[in-house]
C-alpha cells in the first residue's frame, strides 16, 4: 500500500492521466483490503450503530496513539517537500510515516491494525 | 473498489492541477464506492444487483453524521489542493494547515460513519 500510494502522488505530481494512476488507485486499495482481511478476517468494518467511541486504555497507549496522529499529520510536509524535491525517497519515507502512524493509531484506538 | 481507485485517482491527478471541484468529486466517489463494497459484503446474494441494497446501505445516516461525512469530504480534499500547491513552493504553515486539514477532515468523517476516530 505505501509503494502504491507513492507511485500515485509519485506520477500524478508529474502530470500523468488517469490511464497511468488509476492502475496505482486500484493496487492501494486491493493492498488495503488484503491487509485488512489479514488483520482482523474480514474485507471491510460492517458500519457501527454502537455510538461509544474507542479510547486508548493507558496513559502509555493514549502516548503512543497521540504520536502516532502526529505522523500520520507531519507525513503531509514531508510529500510536500518530496514532490517539490522531486525525491522519490522523500516521498515513500512520507507514505511510510502516513501508514506507520495510521497502524498505530488505528491500533491505538480500537486494538486493530487495520 | 473500482469506483474507489477511480475517485483517489482523479483526486490524485486533479490536485496537482489545483481543480477543487474535481478533487472533491473523486473523494465523494471514494465513499460511494465503499458503501457498494460494504453493501457487497453486508446484503444477501440476491439483493446484490438490487440498487435498493445500496440505497439502504446509505439509510439510517442521521444528519450529525452526514454532516460530518461532508465536512469530511470537503477538507480532505481542500487539504490535499492546498498541498499540491504548496508542493510549488512550501512553506510550514500551509504545508501544516494541509496535513491537518485531511487528518482532521478523515478522523472526523470516521466518526460519522463508523463511530470511531480512526
Amino acid at each position: 500500500m505505501i509503494i502504491s500510494i507513492t507511485q500515485l502522488v509519485w506520477v500524478a505530481s508529474r502530470g500523468a492521466s488517469l490511464v497511468w494512476t488509476y492502475p496505482w488507485g486500484l493496487l492501494m486499495w486491493i493492498s488495503y483490503y488484503v491487509g485488512h482481511f489479514v488483520a482482523t478476517g474480514k474485507v471491510i468494518d460492517k458500519s457501527s450503530r454502537d455510538t461509544s467511541i474507542s479510547m486508548p486504555g493507558s496513559p502509555v497507549t493514549l502516548l503512543v496513539t497521540i504520536t502516532s496522529v502526529g505522523g500520520m499529520l507531519v507525513a503531509f510536509p514531508i510529500a510536500i517537500v518530496a514532490v517539490h524535491r522531486d525525491s522519490y525517497l522523500l516521498l515513500l519515507i512520507a507514505e511510510t510515516c502516513f501508514m506507520g502512524g495510521y497502524v498505530g493509531g488505528h491500533y491505538g484506538f480500537t486494538r486493530r491494525l487495520l | 473498489m473500482s469506483i474507489q481507485a477511480l475517485g483517489v485517482s482523479l483526486a490524485a491527478i486533479h490536485m496537482f492541477r489545483g481543480n477543487t471541484s474535481v478533487v472533491t468529486a473523486g473523494f465523494v466517489l471514494f465513499v460511494v464506492g465503499y458503501y457498494v463494497v460494504q453493501a457487497g459484503f453486508f446484503t444477501s446474494y440476491s439483493d446484490l444487483p438490487d440498487v435498493r441494497s445500496i440505497v439502504s446501505a446509505f439509510g439510517g445516516r442521521d444528519a450529525i453524521a452526514t454532516a460530518l461525512l461532508i465536512s469530511s469530504i470537503l477538507l480532505i480534499a481542500n487539504g490535499f489542493v492546498v498541498g499540491a500547491r504548496a508542493s510549488e513552493s512550501p512553506m510550514i504553515k500551509t504545508m501544516i494547515l494541509s496535513g491537518t486539514s485531511i487528518v482532521g477532515g478523515y478522523i472526523l468523517g470516521h466518526i460519522g460513519i463508523q463511530k470511531e476516530i480512526l
